[in-house]
């Protein structure tokens, strides 16, 4: 399973009452982008958050880059999953310039200067690297947020609702930008949306999530498929990954 | 209207409270917050291990008549000082907030400014300049034939001082709370046919009832804590009888049970504003969304409004400005050296520096954990800090001073136990400046931090702690300022020979040495009031 970037396999999480994710079986290819679609309150993030280990699943796996990152009884801090994050609201570090935000998950070394260079060129902020997040636009924070996951190379880059902080003239744009950026850098990607059309127009695969559960999962254009014919996906067991022919993207319920 | 904002909105904490599987804080943060939760805990269970091994005598001593009349005393000035309190705090917040009152700038600072006046300094200036054969009885004789005025001494004195230097507490959290009522509101009664009056109590009144909850809970633990103007206005209340019951030593197991008396007090009046308290700490506004409310025209109202803010300012600032400057300059013309002054304050300064680094030291732990890490043990460990409220500060030296002679003879009147005692005292001050300021930073700062590939113990020290830096530094100048003005624990702890400007003031003031008292007195009021300025502009200007 070398080139599967992400294998989970039946993660569930509950807060008190609220069973947020339920039994989410996925796995994704490496270079593939992955968009996880659904209604808000649906588990989006929380399962986002599961695979980037802000949160201990209650029961299931999960693995990154083919080394298991959370089991029972195995629990990887995120600091070593070699994920990159990039966060809703950006979380930018206010208190350090752009330069010093790439530069913070990079080990320092001849080569840091190097390769905050080579990802500002990247996301195309080369000469900004003095500013402080305040004094950047929307759009530019939100490229300084991708260069600083992408500069270490992560595993996968993992997104929530990445583009719901821009208005919307802006977002046909620069999510055109991303898709870009994040295939150059060759990166593995899943983000949430809530908006059907972002996810169809971007991602490889995408996985609709409902009451915390994974309804369906499949390309864009059969997620589209006319209206009538029952979504494959619901009629296929939950259980062992299979590769579907046709799609680069492993994804089953 | 479709968003029927709250009166005092909690400002939403950006954490979610994570139940299930939680991460675990690390124990770099676990073990010192206990250590300093632990530290806390000592005064008050040694006090009650001294109160138990006092002997049957000193709990029968408790029952008499004598007991309870302290008792009945202390709760009657505490009560009654509150009541005034809020009697002169709601209208004075209101003109000041709320109307077109002339110079309101000038009255928002000048009637905040008596906070920076410790009850002594208050205590002193109030019997000098009103005391039976006062300044005022000698600005009055030659005009009016007054040859002596009523006694202060008592009940009257400490009400009187307790009063104009602890109202500003409930005037600060009542403005606060005004500032919070969405004007829209106001406007809405107006609007449904009711004149300001009937507006004012029955829309703006119930929304304040929080903030001068908050305020008088202040009020009232300052008034029944308060050992320096009860002690000067001779007033029998809980402090002095114990000050006085350890200072005779005949029976110190007698000053623990008082002691154990008070602080069930102090301990039931926060619990019984428990509840209101959890909601009204945070009286902050929505924010910027509120629209600035239109200013009420007083009219010819200005006049009396005017003649209301000018005694207050005159009662609470001016009269205890002009009795010390008199006394200083009585003090400089009859020789009063100053070289003395200079090395109290010196000593002050280093008292209160080590207390603020010490305090900041100690609460940061407990801060990062009740905030980053909410669950039944962090909720513990900070519950414990609150111990610090509910113990007046005579308590706590006394209660140090027993646990030192009996378990740690080293450190008995060292330096450091003086250092022990502020921190027990002022550590809730600075856990909830750092507390606050770590509510504004995003957890999803610290994550980023994390998925970056860097370890808790450095996202605290590259993130956490250099963004919370300005409520590091409120934190540790809140307890620098509190510490140069505080009087019981220093005048019992300090090692002997150690003198500041508060025990210097005391020392001559309770002696009646006005012209001795004057010149620390004066540089105590004026090193403490320029932060203070500071605060209530800063405020004005953020707002405007
Ligand atoms: N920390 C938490 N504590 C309690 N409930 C939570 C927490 N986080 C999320 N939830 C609940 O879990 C469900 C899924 O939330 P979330 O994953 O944020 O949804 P989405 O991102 O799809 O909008 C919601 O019902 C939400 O209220
Ligand atoms: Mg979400």
């Amino acid at each position: 399973m070398k080139d599967v970037a992400i294998l989970c396999e039946g993660i569930s999480k509950r807060y008190g009452t609220v069973q947020a994710v339920r039994e989410v079986t996925l796995a994704l290819e490496r270079g593939q982008f992955l968009a996880l679609l659904g209604p808000s309150g649906c588990g989006k993030t929380t399962t986002l958050r599961l695979l980037a280990g802000f949160e201990i699943p209650d029961s299931g796996e999960i693995a990154i880059g083919g080394q298991k990152v959370s089991a029972p009884g195995l629990f990887i801090p995120p600091e070593r999953r070699r994920i990159g994050m990039v966060f809703q609201d950006y979380a930018l570090f206010p208190h350090m310039n752009v330069e010093r935000n790439i530069a913070y998950g990079l080990s320092r070394g001849p080569e840091q200067a190097a390769r905050i260079q080579e990802v500002l060129e990247l996301v195309g902020l080369v000469g900004l690297e003095k500013r402080m997040p305040h004094e950047l636009s929307g759009g530019q924070q939100q490229r300084v947020a991708l260069a600083r996951a992408l500069a270490a190379r992560p595993e996968v880059v993992l997104l929530d609702e990445p583009f719901s902080n821009l208005d919307t003239g802006l977002r046909v744009r620069v999510r055109a930008e991303v898709r870009e950026i994040l295939a150059r850098a060759g990166a593995t990607a899943v983000f949430v949306t809530h908006d059907q059309e972002e996810a169809l127009s971007l991602a490889d695969q995408v996985a609709v999530m409902l009451n915390g559960q994974l309804v369906q999962c499949a390309s864009p254009e059969e997620v589209l498929s006319p209206p009538g014919e029952p979504p494959r996906s619901a009629v296929r067991r939950r259980g062992q990954p299979t590769a579907r022919p046709g799609l680069r993207g492993v994804c089953t319920l | 209207m479709a968003t029927v904002s709250r009166p005092f909105q909690v400002p939403r904490p950006i954490s979610r409270s994570r139940s299930q599987r939680r991460l675990l804080p690390p124990f770099m943060l676990t073990l010192p917050a206990l250590g300093v939760a632990l530290g806390m805990l000592v005064p008050i269970v040694y006090l009650v291990i001294r109160a138990a091994s006092a002997g049957e005598r000193a709990w029968l001593l408790l029952l008499r008549d004598r007991t309870l009349s302290v008792f009945l005393q202390t709760v009657l000035l505490a009560g009654t000082t509150t009541l005034i309190s809020v009697l002169i705090a709601v209208p004075l917040a209101w003109l000041l907030v709320r109307t077109d009152l002339p110079l309101r700038h000038f009255w928002t600072v000048a009637t905040a400014l008596p906070l920076v006046i410790p009850s002594y300094i208050g205590g002193f200036t109030v019997a000098a300049a009103l005391g039976p054969r006062g300044m005022l009885q000698k600005i009055l004789e030659p005009l009016i034939g007054v040859q002596r005025l009523p006694e202060i001494y008592g009940f009257p004195g400490a009400l009187l001082t307790l009063t104009l230097f602890s109202y500003p507490y409930v005037l600060l959290s009542i403005q606060a709370g005004l500032r919070g009522i969405d004007p829209s509101l106001e406007e809405a009664s107006r609007s449904l046919g009711h004149g300001p009056w009937s507006t004012f109590r029955r829309i703006i009144l119930p929304q304040l009832r929080p903030s001068i909850a908050a305020g008088s809970l202040l009020v009232a633990l300052y008034a029944l804590s308060d050992f320096g103007a009860v002690s000067l206005m001779q007033f029998d209340s809980f402090t002095r009888v114990i000050y006085m019951q350890y200072q005779a030593s005949i029976n110190r197991g007698f000053a623990a049970v008082m002691s154990l008396a008070l602080v069930a007090l102090t301990g039931l009046v926060l619990y019984s504003e428990g509840r209101t308290r959890g909601r009204a700490r945070y009286y902050r506004s929505a924010g910027g969304c509120n629209r600035p409310a239109t200013l009420i025209r007083l009219g010819r109202w200005r006049w009396p409004a005017l003649a209301f803010c000018g005694l207050l300012v005159l009662l609470a600032l001016m009269m205890p400005l002009g009795v010390m400057i008199y006394w200083l300059v009585q003090g400089l013309s009859n020789g009063e050296p100053l070289r003395l002054v200079w090395s109290a304050a010196l000593q002050s300064i280093i008292a209160s520096g080590v207390a603020a680094v010490a305090a900041v030291i100690a609460a940061v732990p407990v801060a990062v954990l009740a905030v980053r890490y909410s669950g039944r043990l962090s909720k513990w460990i900070e519950r414990s800090t609150y111990i610090g409220h509910a113990l007046p500060g005579l308590v706590v030296a006394l209660a140090l001073i027993f646990f030192s002679i009996n378990v740690v003879r080293p450190i008995y009147q060292t330096f450091a136990l003086l250092i022990a005692g502020y921190t027990v005292l002022f550590l809730p001050q600075a856990v909830g400046a750092i507390r606050s300021s770590l509510l504004q930073i995003s957890p999803r700062l610290e994550e980023a931090g994390r998925s970056l590939g860097r370890t808790p113990r450095q996202v605290l020290a590259t993130i956490t702690l250099p963004m919370a830096r300005p409520g590091v530094m409120a934190g540790a100048a809140l307890v620098f300022l509190t510490t140069m003005k505080e009087l019981p624990v220093t005048l019992l702890l300090s090692p002997i020979g150690f003198q500041t400007l508060a025990t210097r003031i005391w020392s001559a003031s309770s002696e009646a040495f006005w012209a001795r008292a004057a010149a620390p007195a004066l540089l105590l009021v004026l090193v403490s009031s320029l932060p203070m300025a500071f605060l209530v502009l800063g405020d004005r200007r953020w707002r405007s």
